[in-house]
């Protein structure tokens, strides 16, 4: 089993590179189980028109470890992964390039810790609405979910 | 020059050590130990700063928050994850209140962002929390003096030519007594429910027991 994991990751490695390739070297067969799976996918309603936040948990079940690579949204222009971490009492908020999401293991995307930032809204978001996310993945692809417009009191519920 | 004072967590630590060793007759005191807040062990004075609130007019910390509780924020307007929460949380807990407690509490949100806040954008903000919060923003040097005075140092941080950027600022809540000296800490996780019941205990022991 592992030595197939390993296999379909240098696949996914291979056809990463391999844009001049006209053809998919392993025609429509799946390069890698898509094994990660995003729940509770949600963002704030905005309060300043230009940006919003967007949590969601992030399982990965498999036998691999994963990688968020990035999001992205209809909804806004530029979308982008953020950490939080707490500098001399001040709280500091500085962009990363990937998450990893271990096997065996859920990461919260929640507040106050890692999050995604729509930035660029392209429509107003009210309560109750629902947004396209899709979050593309190293293995397991790209896995569009709905995420609901949220009233920031209830961000921690 | 600005004496800075312990680090309000680190104060708080050295509380937690004292209150532990007994009781205290004292309202103030006593309503700590209903609270979920911190106490810090030497609360602070409300800065001596002058800011501008979201309407243009000069609001002086000291003067402008007397005869109140005041629950003050550091933030900006920009910021896409703990203001609005934590905004929002303070406004659902302050329609909690009762009455005639809410009347004793105001809520102070101090903008940090000099570069892209001004008293409309606040006053905007504000709106889609609670219109009777007041917002003010200043100088970078009026806003640096007030934060020195609560005990924070303003790290450095870029400002790209455009794009969206991050502005540091404390994650927690003050919660000031009417004598203008910051007592409490509130994380910015703190429920709306025990923000609530936090303000009611504190109101009460202020106004009725005397404090």
């Amino acid at each position: 089993m592992a030595r197939r994991s390993l296999t379909a990751a240098l696949l996914v490695a291979v056809a990463a590179c391999g844009d001049a390739e006209p053809e998919s070297p392993v025609g429509g067969a799946p390069l890698a189980p898509r094994d990660v799976e995003v729940t509770a996918a949600r963002v704030l309603a905005p309060s300043s028109p230009e940006r919003t936040a967007l949590y969601a948990d992030v399982a990965n079940p498999g036998s691999m470890p994963d990688t968020l690579i990035s999001i992205s949204s209809p909804a806004a222009e530029e979308s982008s992964l953020h950490e939080m971490a707490m500098e001399g009492g001040m709280m500091r908020m500085s962009p990363i390039e990937y998450l990893v999401i271990p096997v065996g293991s859920t990461v919260s995307l929640a507040p106050g810790g890692l999050h995604g930032m729509l930035d660029g809204l392209t429509s107003a978001l009210a309560v109750g609405d629902s947004v396209e996310v899709t979050l593309l993945f190293a293995l397991a692809g790209s896995q569009t979910v709905w995420a609901t417009v949220q009233d920031p009191a209830n961000a921690r519920d | 020059m600005i004496m800075m004072r312990p680090h309000p967590v680190l104060a708080a630590l050295s509380l937690f050590a004292s209150t532990a060793c007994g009781g205290s007759s004292n309202p103030i005191e006593r309503a700590a130990n209903q609270m979920s807040a911190t106490q810090f062990i030497q609360p602070y004075d409300m800065p001596a700063v002058t800011l501008t609130d979201q309407d243009g007019e000069a609001f002086d910390l000291r003067l402008d928050t007397r005869d109140q509780i005041t629950v003050l924020f550091f933030g900006y307007t920009s910021c896409p994850d703990i203001c609005p929460i934590t905004m929002a949380s303070v406004a659902r807990a302050v329609s909690l209140l009762e009455p005639e407690i809410r009347s004793h509490v105001g809520v102070l949100f101090v903008s940090l962002d000099a570069n892209r806040d001004d008293p409309g954008r606040v006053k905007e903000w504000l709106s889609t929390f609670d219109p009777a919060f007041v917002g003010v923003t200043g100088t970078q040097e009026q806003l640096d003096q007030t934060l020195e005075g609560l005990g924070f140092v303003m790290p450095p941080y870029e400002i790209p030519a455009e794009g969206f950027y991050e502005v540091p600022h404390p994650a927690s809540l003050f919660v000031f007594t009417p004598e203008r000296l910051g007592r409490f800490g509130l994380g910015h996780e703190t429920t709306p429910e025990q923000i609530a019941q936090d303000l009611t205990v504190l109101s009460q022991a202020w106004w009725q027991d005397g404090a």
